[in-house]
């Protein structure tokens, strides 16, 4: 380590920078899995209620 | 530098980018920029943040303080706050059409903020070092920092892009169910 007495100024902005990041990621996917699961599940009721309510 | 400098260009891009997405949403009603710009400010916010966290860090060994009230830091808390601000004002509104015009309407006010953060360290006194990178006559940073520094900037601009795709696309979903779920209720 060569970053002497500002280490603990560099490593707080690396573990900061990793955890918006995580955070980013994590939310970004997260959502977008979620309304996707949500719109398959809507279509598949909708469906559903379309057959039953076929002749 | 090679975190904190790449975060601030990353939020000012994004902060150009719900601009622009927000002019085509309010002048052409173009469903998909207004997604475009309800995906970005989250992602927006958080860059900032980091780019305020991480100068922070910098400015107390450098400067000797965490934080001082100089235009630079002070335009770029305005940015942040103004990311806040989209985000509050489009949850505070019930209806999306209009929670969506609001916004788009505070975000093109913002993009005054824009040219105040670039060029606040030339127009006042600032702690903040000048500008240093894009500047008249090239960069001043010796090519052995301004090589990682290039590559951390693109690093940080691909992801931001990639996330803000994941989101876009996200939102799409968000309104179908939304729509999906209107069509079930009045059936």
């Amino acid at each position: 380590m060569t970053e002497g007495k500002y280490a603990i100024f560099v490593w707080p902005a690396y573990a900061i920078s990793a955890l918006a990041f995580a955070w980013m990621l994590l939310d970004s996917l997260l959502s977008a899995r979620r309304w996707k699961r949500k719109v398959a599940a809507l279509e598949r009721d909708r469906e559903r209620g379309d057959q039953e309510g076929s002749p | 530098m090679f975190i904190h400098v790449p975060a601030a260009i990353t939020a000012e891009w994004a902060y150009a980018c719900l601009g622009g997405a927000s002019f085509f949403a309010l002048v052409f009603r173009h469903a998909l920029a207004d997604a475009a710009a309800r995906a970005v400010a989250p992602l927006g916010a958080a860059f900032t943040l980091l780019a305020l966290v991480t100068g922070s860090l910098w400015g107390r060994p450098m400067w000797g303080t965490w934080w001082v009230w100089d235009a630079r830091l002070t335009s770029v808390l305005v940015l942040f706050l103004l990311f806040v601000g989209y985000i509050a004002l489009r949850s505070a509104i019930d209806d999306e059409a209009r929670a969506g015009r609001a916004a788009a309407i505070l975000a093109l006010v913002g993009l005054i903020n824009l040219p105040i953060v670039k060029f606040s360290v030339d127009w006042w006194n600032s702690l903040h070092q000048g500008e240093s990178i894009f500047r008249p006559g090239g960069p001043t940073i010796a090519t052995v920092f301004l090589i990682p520094l290039g590559l951390m900037a693109g690093g940080y601009m691909f992801a931001f892009g990639a996330l803000w795709l994941v989101r876009i696309r996200a939102e799409v979903w968000r309104r179908r169910a939304l729509s999906l779920a209107v069509q079930a209720a009045a059936r």
